[in-house]
């Protein structure tokens, strides 16, 4: 064995066993009736519980409760996160101190921020509906029809500051002469923000939505700790749909079909977002 | 076309003087060169006119337009980066006729216009390509199309060819200079390069230390420099300053060279001698005697580097001239009648 390929064996060993192992025997499981309640009943079902997957309406319905999650999100998480990358950018006094105070919710867990709106929004001893009520206001947070678009807010509240991170970063190594020439060329303020910054911007803005998508499509943590995915099946996200199935319900075979399923359509979506980055570097 | 002027303008970056008091007419129509070593304050004058740079003190007016407080769009100006500033991700059509479109004009107007600036450069066939797809040279061309694009009262350029190389530089001066001729727009130039300053400027301007130095032709500035700095900052190879002492009419320094100078004196000075102006002629007609120390042959003239004790004298020397002229001989040297400047040792200033 050569020396390389001696010296790389401890990290392909360590990943094998760590990602290689439990990414087969979960394909493995989703092939299979394996249910933990049952496990020597276990037999080979081919592709059953696939078909069973797709025949199931509350896993799409999961699915479109996931992509809303997601797309409203993430379009909130941008469009908040330019805008006061934008304004941080300008800013000349306080720097330092604005920037980590802004970018703070970023340092919290997930579960203790769903937590602490879990207190926070409750109908009954909650501060802010509390308030709300005061002023004669009242919004039930956790209530049907407004439960999903909470969960979003609570997303966007934690993770607007790593845009903001990131889109100023890119902002910041951005070259300033062709902004000085769009002053003198005669571009007002937002002309230039549409033909120069925008454009030029756009392939960290993509990687941006990139992360921040996949990391939104993995919520659990919110639904989990607030309303645990009711009213109904309201606020019922795919992780926390699939760790039903599989943990609380104990059919793992059922819910690594869930999983595989999941990541087909997550790949097939990188994919198509990898070629709009490298088709925005090539520009 | 438009005049621009400079009235007590100070630009101060915290504590540091950039620009000090600086009182200025820029000529209409001329081709100004604002010339000086880096720091001198030269750039920070043209990012002033352009409004990219704020005045700590002073005005600045354009055409009798005060403009100290005006963004840069409104000042009526085009200017060409040192690197050339072009948007990357816009094709040269686009880049082009930027100006034109965030102005408010209409797309189709602007193809006529573009049409006309891409054949003035040269850059036809270029239209379509991205920045990141030319040459230096090109990106140069597409920068120059995009600020005139344009007709604007002033053209800025920040040493547009430094970037450069050489032979292209040249090129693109003399480009630069016919189309200035053509458009006869009051023209603002930037550049740390003597000789690109020499060819280009209908007005040269040195400056040093946020100051102007000395404002004329180049070839007044030439013939006739204020200081020592002027002197030898100006004119390649440098002129030869020596220290010494003039003592009604005749220079003699340390190391034992004298010329029939300027009835001054007697007073401590510093005499200066341009290359071309240094004579080799025989002993008998020599005012003192020399050392071959190198010669570098240029091709019709060559470089002679002389030495006189401690001192080094350089001169030019037509190769046709030079006959059994040869390092390590002794030579005769005379200084070219008349062509001698005087400054004052002490202030650096002419006499």
């Amino acid at each position: 064995m050569s020396f390389r390929i001696r010296m790389i064996l401890p990290l392909i060993a360590t990943f094998v066993a760590a990602v290689g192992y439990p990414l087969f025997y979960s394909f493995y499981l989703s092939l299979t009736s394996y249910k933990i309640t049952q496990r020597w009943d276990s037999h080979f079902v081919g592709l059953n519980q696939y078909r069973d997957v797709f025949a199931n309406s509350d896993y799409w319905s999961a699915m479109k409760v996931t992509g809303l999650f997601v797309v409203i999100g993430v379009f909130l998480e941008l469009s908040l996160g330019l805008a006061i990358a934008l304004s941080l950018q300008r800013q000349k006094r306080f720097r330092d101190f604005t920037r980590s105070f802004l970018l703070s919710p970023m340092f919290i867990t997930p579960i203790a921020v769903g937590l602490m709106f879990r207190f926070l929004l409750n109908q009954q001893l909650g501060a802010i509906p509390t308030i709300l009520d005061k002023v004669g206001f009242s919004y039930d947070f956790f209530g049907s029809g407004n439960a999903l678009f909470t969960m979003i807010m609570i997303d966007t509240w934690q993770w607007t500051p790593f845009m903001v991170l990131l889109i100023l970063a890119g902002l910041e190594s951005l070259s300033k002469q062709p902004f000085e020439a769009a002053r003198v060329d005669g571009a007002k303020p937002f002309y230039t923000f549409r033909r120069i910054t925008i454009p030029m911007l756009a392939p960290i803005l993509t990687v941006a939505i990139l992360i921040r998508s996949l990391d939104a499509l993995k919520v659990f943590e919110y639904v989990y700790a607030t309303t645990r995915g009711g009213p109904g099946i309201e606020t019922q996200t795919i992780q926390y749909f699939t760790y039903q199935t599989g943990i609380q319900y104990y059919r793992l075979g059922n819910a690594s079909a869930m999983a595989y399923l999941l990541l087909i359509i997550v790949m097939i979506i990188v994919v198509v977002l990898f070629k709009q980055i490298e088709k925005t570097r090539r520009l | 076309m438009a005049k621009v002027t400079f009235e007590k303008v100070v630009k101060k970056y915290g504590n540091v003087l950039a620009v000090d008091d600086l009182n200025l007419e820029l000529e209409d129509g001329k081709f100004t060169v604002l010339v000086g070593p880096s720091g001198c304050g030269k750039t920070t004058t043209l990012r002033m006119i352009a409004g990219l740079e704020d005045v700590t003190s002073g005005i600045i007016s354009i055409d009798k337009l005060d403009v100290t407080s005006l963004e840069p769009k409104d000042r009526d100006i085009s200017m060409v980066f040192q690197n050339y500033a072009l948007y990357a991700h816009l094709t040269v059509a686009e880049n082009i006729i930027f100006p034109l479109l965030a102005r408010g004009g209409k797309r189709v107007e602007a193809q006529g216009r573009l049409q006309e600036v891409a054949k003035m450069l040269n850059i036809s066939h270029l239209l379509e390509r991205k920045p990141k797809e030319l040459s230096g040279g090109q990106q140069q061309r597409v920068a120059i199309g995009r600020a005139i694009a344009r007709a604007p009262k002033v053209f800025l350029f920040d040493e547009p060819l430094s970037n450069l190389d050489a032979k292209l530089r040249v090129e693109m001066r003399t480009e630069l200079l016919r189309l200035q001729r053509q458009l006869k727009t009051t023209t603002v130039y930037v550049t740390h390069d003597q000789e690109e300053a020499m060819t280009l400027s209908d007005v040269m301007i040195v400056m040093k230390d946020g100051k102007i130095l000395q404002k004329g032709s180049p070839i007044d500035i030439y013939e006739y420099p204020n200081d020592t700095f002027v002197a030898s900052f100006v004119g390649s190879p440098r002129m030869n300053l020596i220290s010494g002492l003039c003592d009604r009419g005749l220079f003699t320094s340390e190391s034992g060279i004298k010329s029939i100078v300027k009835n001054i004196g007697p007073k401590k000075t510093v005499l200066g001698i341009r290359p071309e102006e240094i004579l080799l002629v025989p002993a008998v007609e020599a005012d003192f005697m020399a050392t071959i120390e190198i010669v570098e042959l240029l091709g019709p003239r060559a470089i002679v580097t002389l030495q006189v004790a401690s001192e080094h004298l350089t001169a030019i020397v037509n190769t046709s001239d030079m006959g059994s002229i040869q390092e390590g001989l002794e030579v005769g040297v005379k200084f070219r009648k008349d062509r001698t400047h005087l400054f004052d040792e002490k202030t650096q200033v002419r006499l």
